[in-house]
């Protein structure tokens, strides 16, 4: 019995589309001017990935609790170290900056699987949560509270992604 | 006289080589030992000099007299005339049909085949990514996933 990741992927391959997951493990050296720049308490911006115009992207949102919060890691964007959550204050923002200017998409916690756990992990998505569609040329804005987890996600922040071209 | 009436109404036929027979021999031709007499007392009281002069000189009032008299150019004028009448009646059907027909005509006037080709062409650039598009999204959406 397929799950609902797998039959995703089965149906979008059936249309035609390649898939290759990329991922964000490093932070670059802009990003982290921008880090030390931010001010205490601010948004700082650490991670800002664009679509390349010919794919699209998603980043898929993993709920594999069935909407319960304390498993759940509706963002597939966690320290890849396994740190646990460290505040309650959802110091992580997601935006998605497209033609039409910015969207806010939603804010969450840093997750608390491994990196080796998270591939595993989707082979029991029972639905999908907070998946962020990107077309092409739209970006995808992670930001942290600077005084919380700017030091931590300098170094251990890691996104995926699944880009689908043709 | 009744040769003169003859020669008239020869003259009036406009055959180019009855005038000159009449430039050459205006006596045989007219019918008339004296024809400058003749002409000179067949004048009108108000006749100017040059109608004075041409009848001093009738081998010349013969050439003049009976020169062509231009049918073939008002012919020529009324052809053209002709032409532009059918334009105008071609941009009138034109003008006086649908605005899709005036449109098409106007396509076809205006551009090369090969213009018209490469509009299409770009037209069908543009549609099939957005049909890929779509399905993407739907199949997202089919998933429960917000694109």
């Amino acid at each position: 019995m397929p799950t609902k990741y797998e039959e995703l992927m089965n149906k979008l391959k059936a249309q035609g589309w390649k898939m290759k997951i990329h991922e964000i493990t490093e932070l670059e050296p802009a990003d982290r001017l921008k880090l030390s720049g931010a001010n205490p308490g601010e948004l700082a911006e650490v991670i800002r990935w664009t679509c390349p115009t010919d794919k699209k992207a998603i980043f898929v949102g993993r709920d594999i609790a069935e909407g319960v919060r304390d498993l759940a890691d509706p963002m597939y964007i966690h320290l890849a170290s396994g740190a646990q959550e460290i505040s309650d204050a959802c110091p992580v923002q997601i935006e998605k900056e497209t033609l039409f200017g910015k969207e806010f998409v939603g804010s969450t916690h840093y997750g608390s699987l491994k990196e080796s756990a998270v591939a595993a992990d989707f082979d029991k998505i029972y639905r999908f949560s907070e998946t962020i569609f990107l077309d092409g040329g739209e970006s995808i804005v992670i930001k942290v509270k600077s005084d919380i987890g700017v030091e931590a996600a300098k170094t251990r922040l890691m996104m995926r992604c699944h880009v689908f071209y043709k | 006289m009744k040769m003169l009436q003859e020669g008239q109404q020869g003259g009036e036929g406009g055959a180019e080589g009855t005038s000159l027979l009449a430039a050459l021999f205006p006596r045989l031709v007219g019918g008339t030992l004296f024809p400058r007499l003749d002409c000179i007392s067949g004048l009108e009281e108000g006749a100017g000099v040059t109608q004075m002069l041409l009848c001093m000189f009738p081998r010349i009032n013969a050439l003049l007299g009976k020169q062509p008299s231009g049918g073939g150019g008002s012919g020529g004028g009324e052809g053209g005339e002709g032409g532009e009448q059918k334009a105008v009646s071609k941009t009138r059907l034109v003008r006086a049909g649908s605005p899709k027909k005036a449109d098409t005509s106007k396509v076809v006037k205006v551009g090369p085949p090969g213009k018209a080709a490469v509009r299409n062409f770009s037209v069908k650039v543009q549609s099939p990514p957005k049909q890929q598009g779509d399905n993407f999204k739907e199949t997202l959406r089919s998933f429960g996933i917000k694109a």
